[in-house]
């Protein structure tokens, strides 16, 4: 019998199923898969394909490299899509002179607010009594030293009023001084902290955040603010809010202010001709446009912007790619989703991050046709076996699909993949309706490492694919759900106390962020909800009859994000509600929501 | 000061705090010192000294701690033993690098460390960061300073915050991405820095 092996190249994964195929009898012996080398549908691919047919093999029992006793190879015809995902920040906040400190020490010392005119330490020395004052204390000052210098300057009868120190010094000057002043340690550059201002320093008790300088109208009475200067004070108060201590100096020249930047406008090319949605609208202005021009045609970025620099990359890398002229390279989908981007003040003291708004943005660009044949000649010549091209991947996919136990024609598949989302509906008759929808696991990604702050994909990857946990002591962790764990042997010390993903066989992989569970949490839900769901309720909109989603039975999820824990669920309680029986798919009842169309590319060749 | 770290006859017994254990032979002052590290976090510790292993005497001092937490520290190794963690200390630092090291203020910073860790297990957080990014030197960063300023206020101008993510997502593979990873904005804004620098140097007084 001969055997045949099907293999599904996508934006992320290289899948395999290896069968031997008598007429129409078909015998599967393994499956596998492997990272997609490069961009799906160009030659770098061929490095993850032998990767995962030698890994099937060798699952089959043959050597990994043999790949001669393949008699045959059939690849997808992959639909000539790919996604890419962009954040831009819609504001920022700009302080031309240093006029505020508001970070978060995790041990400040002494409670309470203070206002003084800054001085430096060495200074103290010579200030009259009654002055008020707020040494700032450098690194190389002992702590033992500077808690005598100020309780020295406090008895001679000068006004303490709080203390700016760089070291991590806080609680200790606090113990040590006859009475309690707020103090704020561990600002880095304290050098750059403007000498001979009036300042106003606030720290909260513990479990508590700073008040007066997160209201507009303190400030205003601290420093007597005109209501003209109240309003330029504003993201100075909104970048303190939460912390729990922070600095206000006022500068005289300082000017604060937020900037909208000109992220640019995008433009839709549909069937009713072309409109124009700028970005800083908003990702829901954005989403409502990209509806009201189904079928997109094309879309645009404004020349000269951020926006329209990332569609002009975004053409220009699948160009180089595929061989494919410039003009021939048509952006079909845009999801578009609001997010918040920690990002650094501009002239900030001790590196503070103010949470600017941002729209994070994924696309998906089609091409005329991708060069698969060239890849199947490669791969041919590579290993020295016959390579055909497969019928079209949705074709396949609905027939992987359709191995799930408990499901019939007419059907909806769902492919949740790394790059794109993909719908397609199977009729009575065996004809198919298609969508490619821009916006999947990668966007997930990128909002994870946006609003966390993180710029590690890894780690983003991590949070989106495993459950949390906090680790409360040696020997036990709490999960999630509130239930707790207990270990047989101690955990290690990097990981106590902290946030952590529990990974396969209860790795725990600390999350070294100053967040809380119920924040990272958070932030992965809503990411998926707003990428997951809502493309997938977009999607099959478009392929339903009559757009009705009413109208389907049977919905299939399949794919590399349908393995998630927690999106098939979301979107089984999202389709409920239209009466629909949504669920993951299981490929040939053992394989789960993976392998759907390289099982249907083997069951292709049946001819059945 | 007496009341935060102390010698264990001064402290009142039924205080919750961390114990400490040393060998007679080392200097009292570095009780000082790890005691700085838990006050910092808000944690008493009393101390005393006892002979024996780093291992052992921190055993003894975790036994002895009422918030189950002890430090021991001998002239060749510090450990942190925890009294529900029987097998061994929890925390070990030994040789060049842990108190064996010969400069002093390397010394000081695992001490400081040790006494805030010891502090952070008793309360549950996670440890403090051993290797705390070294605060730079006060000129050196002056001198630094007005430059990265102001390129760090013109970089927002180049816009995207996250340029480098684009494309290379797909690319990951391992032979992948040697074409167009690159952005083509790149020489540009090296470009845009450069005169930017140039432009400050020049308005210079």
């Amino acid at each position: 019998m001969p055997l045949i092996a099907g293999i599904d190249i996508g934006n992320a994964t290289t899948e395999v199923a290896l069968a031997r195929v008598e007429g129409r009898d078909v015998s599967f012996l393994s499956s596998a898969l492997a990272p997609t080398s490069g961009i799906k549908g160009t030659l770098q691919n061929v490095a993850g394909l032998r990767r995962a047919l030698g890994l099937a093999l060798e699952r089959a029992g043959f050597a990994r490299d043999d790949f001669r006793k393949v008699d045959r190879i059939r690849l997808n015809k992959a639909a000539p899509v790919i996604g890419d995902v962009a954040m831009e920040t819609v504001t920022e906040t700009i302080i031309t002179e240093s006029t505020m400190i508001g970070h978060n020490p995790s041990t400040p010392g002494g409670i309470g607010v203070g206002v003084g005119v800054t001085t430096t330490f060495e200074r103290l020395k010579e200030v009259r009594s009654g002055d008020a004052v707020v040494p700032v204390i450098p690194a190389s000052v002992d702590y033992e030293h500077a808690a005598a210098g100020v309780a020295d300057a406090m008895n001679r009868g000068v006004n303490v009023a709080a203390i700016i120190c760089q070291a991590d010094d806080g609680v200790l000057i606090a113990n040590r001084l006859p009475r309690p002043v707020p103090i704020v340690d561990e600002v880095s550059s304290v050098d750059r902290v403007p000498l001979g201002m009036r300042c106003c320093v606030e720290v909260a008790p513990p479990g508590r955040v700073v008040e007066l300088l997160a209201n507009p109208y303190d400030i205003a009475t601290i420093f007597d603010l005109s209501p003209e200067e109240t309003r330029q004070i504003v993201p100075v108060a909104r970048a303190l809010v939460g912390n729990r201590s922070a600095v206000v100096i006022r500068t005289p020249l300082g000017e604060v202010k937020e900037r909208r930047i000109p992220a640019g406008e995008l433009y839709i090319l549909g069937p009713s001709g072309k409109r124009i949605v700028n970005v800083e609208e908003g990702a829901e202005a954005i989403m409502d446009m990209v509806k009201a021009c189904q079928p997109v045609e094309n879309i645009f970025g404004q020349p000269g912007t951020n926006v329209g620099g990332m569609m002009e990359r975004v053409r220009k890398t699948m160009s180089n790619l595929t061989d494919i002229a410039l003009s021939d390279i048509y952006i079909r989908d845009l999801l578009a989703v609001d997010t918040l981007v920690p990002q650094k003040v501009v002239g900030g003291v001790a590196g503070e991050f103010s949470l600017e708004s941002g729209v994070a943005l994924a696309v998906m660009v089609k091409t005329e046709e991708l060069p698969m044949q060239k890849l199947a000649k490669a791969v041919e010549a590579d290993l020295g076996v016959t390579v055909e091209i497969g019928g079209v991947e949705a074709d396949m996919a609905i027939r992987g699909a359709l191995t799930t136990p408990g499901t019939k024609c007419p059907v909806a598949i769902l492919d949740l993949g790394a790059g794109s989302s993909d719908a397609s509906f199977m009729r009575q008759d065996g004809t198919v309706e298609l969508i490619h929808l821009a916006g999947a696991g990668n966007m997930v990604n990128t909002i994870i490492m946006s609003e966390l702050g993180i710029d590690d994909f890894d780690l983003a990857e991590s949070i989106k694919r495993y459950p949390l946990c906090k680790v409360e002591s040696v020997f036990h962790i709490r999960q999630e759900d509130g239930t707790v764990r207990f270990f047989d042997k101690p955990l290690d010390p990097e990981v106590f106390g902290r946030v952590a993903l529990i990974h396969e066989n209860d790795m725990l992989q600390p999350i070294r962020l100053n967040v809380t569970l119920e924040q990272v949490r958070n932030i992965r839900r809503k990411a998926k909800q707003e990428v997951f769901v809502t493309n997938a309720v977009r999607a099959l909109e478009q392929v339903a009859p009559a757009h009705n989603v009413r109208l389907i039975d049977y919905v299939v999820l399949v794919g590399g994000s349908a393995v998630d824990f927690e999106v098939p669920t979301m979107i089984t309680e999202r389709l409920s509600r239209w009466g629909v029986v949504a669920g993951k798919g299981n490929i040939r009842g053992k394989e789960g929501p993976r392998n759907a169309v390289a099982t249907g590319l083997v069951l292709s060749a049946t001819g059945a | 000061m007496a009341s935060w770290c102390g010698h264990i006859g001064e402290s009142p017994s039924e205080r919750p705090a961390v114990m400490l254990l040393f060998s007679p032979s080392l200097d009292p002052g570095i009780a000082v010192t790890v005691g700085a590290g838990s006050e910092e976090e808000g944690v008493p510790l009393v101390w005393d000294t006892m002979e024996g292993a780093a291992e052992e005497i921190s055993r003894q001092a975790a036994l002895r701690s009422r918030l189950e937490v002890g430090v021991g520290i001998t002239s060749d190794a510090c450990t942190i033993t925890l009294v529900k963690h029987t097998q061994g200390p929890y925390i070990l630092r030994q040789g060049p690098g842990a108190f064996g090291s010969s400069e002093k203020t390397a010394l000081k910073k695992t001490l400081r460390w040790l006494g805030g860790a010891a502090a952070c297990l008793a309360k549950g957080q996670p440890l403090p960061d051993e290797r705390k990014e070294e605060i730079l030197p006060h000129s050196a960063e002056t001198e630094t300073r007005k430059t990265t300023a102001a390129i760090e206020r013109k970089k927002p101008l180049q816009g995207n915050p996250f340029p480098q993510d684009l494309l290379r997502r797909n690319a990951a593979g391992d032979d992948a991405g040697q074409q167009e990873t690159s952005d083509p904005s790149e020489d540009e804004m090296v470009r845009r820095l450069v005169a930017l620098v140039l432009e400050t140097l020049g308005k210079a007084p």
